[in-house]
């Protein structure tokens, strides 16, 4: 423990002043070469990305790759976050790709295979389900419109299209449950690691997307184990590592949210189930997301400053319909026909309904 | 089994209940959708749709997801009046997702379905805003005119053509550089449309507003109103 806290303190150390580097530069003209490290966001009339730590704001079209090499020149703003942490930010910088996308060859084909899939889901499906449906089986969140957006912030229900280990068991979750009865409780689970596996790859293999699949599946391997202890002792020692390669991850609101979410089910877990188990077809839903719910709260409180007083009752009421969805998203995947996403639409309908309606009561 | 079983009925329950919520009936839609500051103007009836600019940027999409129905992939018709960022940015995104026949800026008369547009004699424009197609639409009894972003000198150049409408849609997101009193007078419309959203120029501006209510017209704004839908039967006609 000890031993991790020095490593753990000396990296943190090294990466403060590499951010100090940066600070230098701040107000002055940069150039920045480097890969686009996670999937642009498009929202309204601008797109954004990250080069590295810089975060580059540019108008919707050209449209950019994650994975892809540009360089970037602009000037550099700086954004305090807290004072060990600083958003630094170029404003609409000259953008150049500087290499076309197709060199790393297993990288150019996982992201043209999501993207595949993506433009499967959009020719099939109206907005905003589309990309509900695009951010609950990829993980990607950048094609949804402003006000579906707003609705989900409001309504605390933002992680449903949010990689983090809470999906991660959801699959695990499912495929067990689906299975059970017909395998061994053993298959069944390596049965759900596999799924989460394709779901990591589906997703395009983006790094926060990696750090859930492997702390979602330990936690719930853990659970299942039986102990309590174990599963928690796997979720820290996972997130322990993860710390080591990279601890600025200490202030990603993804990573805390992960952490706090799969911590608060092994925890709380088996409590809130017994409780809310008796209501009829949300029960397991109740429960599970009362349990994360309960861990994330003070995160959410202290990062937005508010926190939705009935965003359990709204996360009950949309969750139970995950599974059908993630399993009908894989399905029209594969077989893009219209029949298909009629039958996808539904559930897919009730939830953007749900959250649009209570979205509009604050 | 039982539980799959059980599980798919639904889900057809579910796809027969939207097919019945969703079956078109006989009236003319004509949607002002909340795009911000740019125009996007949809016009359906039945499984037909006309769709006069796209915004300036993909909020289209929601507008077009809301009120198509969903086993319609096809827009029979999308007009751009002129090739500004907050008029033609959501057609890029359109086009991949939906069957699109781009209408040619030199046709001068459409009809899909029983909607009917006819493009006015075109300016000759003195700026970018101005150089804009108006298309004057029917349906039955029911006229609207769409002035994309044209100016004071094109409204005078225009206004011979003009008659009476039912429904405005204001030129210029109601920059006080257009829709004069003169102009206004003469199309008369019982409601104005005003697209618009959040914006450093002053739209829309008071001078607009207030020669809008000297004429009595009822004044619906996107950026207060949300998206405004006009329904009618080609006779009569009502907001939604």
């Amino acid at each position: 423990m000890l031993i991790w806290f020095g490593i753990f303190l000396v990296r943190f150390g090294n990466s403060y002043q590499a951010e100090a580097k940066i600070k230098h530069y701040e107000g002055k003209a940069i150039k920045v070469v480097g890969r686009i490290a996670s999937e642009p966001l498009l929202q309204g009339v601008s797109q954004r990305f990250n080069i590295g730590r810089v975060q580059v704001v540019t108008e919707l079209y050209p449209k950019y790759e994650y994975g892809q090499k540009v360089a970037v020149a602009g000037i550099l703003q700086r954004r305090v976050i807290n004072r060990w942490s600083n958003q630094f930010s170029l404003m609409y910088p000259s953008i150049k790709v500087v290499e076309a996308d197709n060199v790393n060859f297993i990288r150019y084909r996982l992201i043209k295979f999501r993207q595949g899939i993506e433009v499967n889901f959009n020719r099939s499906l109206p907005e905003p389900e589309a990309s509900l449906l695009a951010g609950i089986v990829l993980g990607v969140k950048r094609g949804l419109p402003g006000d579906f957006y707003e609705a989900l912030r409001k309504t605390g229900t933002m992680h449903i299209v949010v990689a983090s280990g809470y999906n991660v068991t959801i699959i695990i979750g499912t495929v067990v449950l689906y299975l059970a009865g017909y395998v061994k409780r053993r298959t069944a689970i390596c049965l759900g690691i596999i799924a989460v596996g394709i779901y990591t790859v589906m997703a395009g293999l983006q790094p926060a997307i990696i750090r859930a699949a492997i702390m979602g599946s330990l936690a719930y391997l853990g659970q299942l184990l039986g102990k309590q202890s174990v599963g928690l002792r796997l979720l820290i020692i996972a997130g322990g590592l993860m710390l080591l390669f990279e601890p600025l991850l200490v202030f990603d609101l993804g990573f805390q949210l992960s952490v706090a979410a799969t911590g608060g089910l092994l925890l709380l877990g088996e409590k809130t189930a017994r409780i809310f188990n008796r209501v009829w077809l949300v029960g397991k839903a109740m429960g599970e997301t009362a349990a994360a719910q309960i861990m994330v709260t003070p995160i959410l409180l202290s990062a937005f400053g508010q926190v939705n007083a009935f965003s359990i009752l709204i996360n009950s009421l949309i969750l139970w319909l995950v599974p059908f969805i993630m399993l009908g998203g894989v399905i029209l995947a594969i077989l893009p026909f219209q029949p298909v996403a009629w039958l996808v639409y539904v559930p897919l309908t009730i939830m953007t309904r749900v959250i649009m309606g209570f979205g509009n009561l604050w | 089994m039982v539980k799959k079983l059980t599980a798919l009925l639904l889900l057809g329950a579910g796809v027969l209940l939207i097919l019945i919520i969703q079956w078109p009936d006989d009236k003319l839609r004509l949607i002002f959708c909340d795009v911000g500051q740019g125009d996007a103007i949809l016009m359906t009836y039945k499984n037909y749709q006309v769709l006069v600019d796209s915004g300036p940027d993909n909020s289209v999409l929601t507008c077009l997801g809301r009120h198509m129905q969903l086993w319609d992939r096809e827009i029979e018709a999308v007009i751009t009046t002129h090739e500004q960022k907050d008029h033609n940015t959501g057609l890029k995104e359109i086009a991949k997702r939906y069957a699109v026949n781009k209408i040619s800026p030199t046709s001068t008369e459409i009809k899909i379905g029983q909607i009917n547009l006819k493009q006015l004699s075109k300016p000759i424009f003195t700026d970018k805003n101005a150089d804009a197609r108006v298309w004057q639409g029917s349906f039955g009894n029911f006229d609207w005119l769409l002035t994309a972003d044209i100016g004071v000198a094109e409204e005078k150049q225009l206004l011979a053509e003009l008659g009476p409408v039912e429904v405005l849609k204001v030129a210029h997101h109601g920059s006080k550089y257009s829709s004069t009193a003169e102009f206004l007078a003469r199309i008369k419309p019982g409601l104005a449309v005003i697209s618009v959203g959040k914006n450093h120029y002053g739209h829309p501006t008071k001078e607009v507003l207030d020669r809008l209510q000297a004429i009595g017209a009822r004044i619906l704004r996107t950026d207060q109103a949300g998206e405004v839908v006009v329904v009618s039967d080609g006779k009569k006609w009502y907001v939604k």
